[in-house]
């Protein structure tokens, strides 16, 4: 059981703004080397492939977007990944 | 290092103001971040889950959500989609945590409601609820919790019985979820269960000219039953949903699409079991 009397994080510094912002950054960053990675892995197939994941070995599977783009998805947790995809398709279709 | 800086500079250029995404309805007084720990499957007493909440209170009303929402809408609400394309955003949205509470929960918005917004595939759901669904009982109980003192309530609402310390050290009738109208800031509430526990983490004032804001969107109105009864059914036909909204998702074998049904159905335990 945890400690109730535990001081609750009052976030005086870094704020949670800040703190947001720097995971926000953070993430860029690691996304980055991963967007690289595969700007450079598919630079010679169809410009419309994707793929969402650098680790291509965990639960793969093709899929295609209601406007057609179409690519791979892989992680461990198919259901979230779909749940991805709708996000992704409502914004980019 | 070059090719990095230059996807860089990429990146950032598809990030771009779209301020008139959303609407602003209030101005941000305080941040406060919950722990949500809860048992996604009633069934399975180790499918326990967390995840971190947000609730941002501001003058007049309050915005509940995820903090993967939160970052979700920050990254989508600025991005610029004609010069984007999918591979950018799955790596973007994979790169923020993963959430199971796509709700977002105003109150005293519009005054006196409970207002709830939800996306399920391409649609958006609105529906509305009273903002004083909540008759607490206040009992003279107290202890120390996260630091502050707090005074126990109990309600039943929605099925469960729960029980919520709240603080007079912090005069802001709010909590996470839709619980509201006890006199001090909801630190904690749990069910007696303990499928559902909601423990503030952490408390910010904001001094900056931030907002509350909604996701401006075609929003079809609806009532909580009804939205319950088409989420219900949405992921249990989720294959020929997606692809009746033209979302094709090609398996390498069966027992995948068969894995992500068995989630769907695990995920069986909703903080609300009663929908009225």
């Amino acid at each position: 059981m945890k400690n109730e009397s535990q001081k609750v994080e009052k976030l005086t510094a870094p704020d949670l703004k800040r703190a947001l912002n720097i995971n926000i950054m953070k993430n860029l960053f690691l996304t980055l080397a991963f967007v690289f990675a595969t700007s450079i892995s598919f630079a010679g197939n169809n410009s419309n492939e994707i793929a969402s994941q650098a680790d291509m070995t965990v639960g793969c599977f093709n899929f295609t977007l209601s406007c057609g783009v179409g690519g791979t998805a892989c992680g461990d947790d198919t259901a979230e990944l779909i749940d991805l995809i709708m996000f992704v398709d409502d914004i980019i279709c | 290092m070059k090719k990095i800086i230059y996807t860089l500079i990429f990146l950032i250029s598809i990030l771009k103001v779209y301020s008139q995404n959303t609407t602003d309805i209030d101005n941000l007084k305080y941040k406060c971040k919950y722990i949500i720990t809860y048992q996604a499957d009633s069934t399975n007493i180790n499918s326990i889950e967390s995840e971190e909440m947000l609730l941002l209170i501001g003058e007049r009303s309050s915005k509940f959500l995820s903090l993967s929402s939160f970052l979700r809408d920050s990254i989508s609400n600025n991005i610029d989609r004609e010069n984007t394309n999918s591979i950018n955003l799955m790596t973007l949205f994979q790169s923020v945590p993963k959430t199971k509470f796509k709700d977002k929960i105003f109150k005293n918005y519009p005054k006196d409601k409970i207002t709830i917004t939800e996306q399920v595939l391409k649609d958006y759901f609105i529906y509305e609820e009273p903002l004083n669904l909540f008759k607490w009982n206040i009992k003279n109980d107290s202890k120390i919790i996260s630091g502050y003192n707090c005074q126990k309530a109990t309600i039943n609402y929605a099925g469960r019985d729960y029980i919520a310390w709240f603080t007079n050290e912090i005069p802001l009738s709010d909590g996470p979820y839709k619980f509201n109208g006890l006199p001090g800031l909801i630190i904690k509430i749990n069910d007696t269960n303990n499928h559902y526990e909601y423990k503030l983490v952490s408390l910010k004032e904001q001094k900056t000219n931030n907002k509350i804001a909604i996701n401006k969107k075609d929003y079809i109105k609806t009532t909580k039953k009804e939205f319950y009864i088409l989420k219900k059914e949405f992921y249990k036909n989720i294959f020929k949903k997606l692809e009746q909204s033209g979302i094709s998702i090609n398996f390498e074998n069966s027992s995948q699409k068969n894995d992500v049904l068995n989630k769907y159905r695990k995920r069986n335990n909703p903080i609300e079991l009663e929908n009225k």
